[in-house]
């Protein structure tokens, strides 16, 4: 077998090499080359500050979604409109309820169709008739524990019925969850003040009710003068709640 | 010192600010022809070089004193890169760019076809090992070397010669004895 010695590697491995010696004419323009990478640097600036901005209108845009009611319920409104749950893309085929409009307002009465009727139970087991409340105007809200928009809405029913009350407004929780220990925990949690009655499949059938929150306000003869499905600010139902506290 | 090599300098204190023209202008011509040995294009290799420093100027680790060992290192991972690259595009019969192309009366001369055969040789070999003769040739020290690839000074000679063994085995083993 043929061997070599270290030096003789060395000056063979040295002599391949050589032969990537670049061309001696080629000289590389530096002048060229440091233009080029001052337009690379440019582009990654501009880049950069191009991403920062889109970052910042992001979080600003999710930090008033976050942190003001009126975004926040154009988005989730948005939202609703976009997933087909709720709003007009709801179907509420059933016992004649029209779909809910966010924009609709308290419909005439000329036009209004009676509740259909509704018995549930409330957590003590009792039973509630719809019934009962002839002669007060009420707000019935469809709601669950999972839902999100409805922690948004249900202090604020709170504070409806409480400032209300007196002048003929009830209003009526049904939570559709049908396990009461989730549906109790809730209520303690958020400090629910008003009536909340279990509900199942079958009443939100009867109802038309596919999304949540979806809140309908009977007038005080029972009829439906408004059906909201998606989520209203104080405001608008303060001004529903006063009109039809003030019809005859 | 090689009489060849300039002095692998530390190209700036590490709390100075960034001068990013004058270390260009000082390094870009060297960090090129390094490039240039691995590869066969010299306007790639110059692409390539500015690639290398707009690494460079975005990585305040390798700034400073660190400069020159980051730069030499780099530029020869990128030019091996690139070398494997198109080895892999010849081996699927895409004969472009730097190793490929239509056949040239220049490219059949001799010396042209041991370039490429050391070439193909050194994308084979270890990163470092291919670094270290490369980097040789282009007339590195060994105090140089040991800078620019991160090595303890002492050693460098043994694994130089190690990276000529293994470099000699390798291209034996593909185009016969020499």
């Amino acid at each position: 077998m043929e061997t070599h010695s270290n030096s003789d590697i060395c000056r063979w491995a040295d002599d391949r090499l050589a032969a990537l010696d670049p061309d001696s004419q080629w000289q590389p323009d530096a002048g060229r080359a440091f233009a080029k990478l001052n337009l690379r640097l440019a582009a990654g600036r501009r880049r950069s500050m191009e991403r920062t901005w889109i970052t910042a209108g992001l979080a600003a845009v999710l930090a008033s979604v976050l942190l003001f009611p009126a975004p926040r319920m154009l988005a989730y409104q948005l939202l609703q409109t976009l997933t087909g749950h709720g709003g007009k893309g709801a179907d509420s085929s059933s016992a004649g309820i029209a779909p809910a409009d966010a924009r609709a307002r308290i419909s005439p009465q000329a036009d209004r169709s009676k509740a259909p009727g509704l018995r549930l139970r409330d957590g003590s087991g009792k039973l509630v008739d719809l019934a009962d409340f002839q002669g007060r105007v009420v707000l019935m809200n469809f709601w669950a524990t999972w839902c999100a928009a409805c922690d948004w809405e249900i202090p604020m029913f709170s504070e409806l019925e409480k400032e209300y009350e007196s002048r003929g407004l009830s209003v009526v929780g049904i939570s559709v969850d049908e396990d009461w220990p989730a549906v109790k925990a809730y209520i303690d949690r958020v400090g629910m003040s008003y009536i909340t009655l279990l509900g199942n499949d079958a009443s939100a059938r009867l109802y038309g009710v596919q999304a949540f929150p979806r809140t309908f306000i009977l007038d005080r003869h029972g009829r439906i003068a408004a059906d909201h499905g998606t989520v209203m600010t104080r405001k608008e139902y303060e001004s529903e709640i006063r009109s039809l506290l003030e019809e005859p | 010192m090689n009489a060849r090599s300039e002095a692998v300098t530390k190209v700036g204190n590490r709390d100075a600010p960034l001068d990013l023209e004058a270390i260009f202008r000082l390094r870009y011509c060297r960090i090129a022809r390094v490039i240039a040995r691995v590869i066969r294009d010299p306007g790639r290799s110059e692409e390539l070089a500015v690639e290398v420093f707009l690494k460079w100027s975005r990585n305040p680790k390798a700034q400073g004193s660190r400069a020159d060992g980051w730069l030499y290192r780099t530029a020869v991972r990128m030019g091996l890169d690139e070398l494997r690259r198109a080895s892999r595009r010849s081996r699927y019969g895409f004969l472009l760019g730097i190793i490929g192309g239509p056949p040239t009366p220049e490219q059949i001369r001799s010396d042209r076809e041991d370039q490429e055969r050391v070439r193909s040789v050194l994308g084979t070999l270890k990163r470092r090992q291919a670094g270290l003769l490369v980097l040789r040739s282009e007339g590195l020290s060994y105090d140089e070397l040991a800078s620019a690839l991160g090595l303890n000074p002492a050693s460098v000679g043994t694994l130089l010669s190690r990276a000529q063994h293994a470099f000699r085995r390798e291209y034996t083993r593909r185009y016969g004895n020499p």
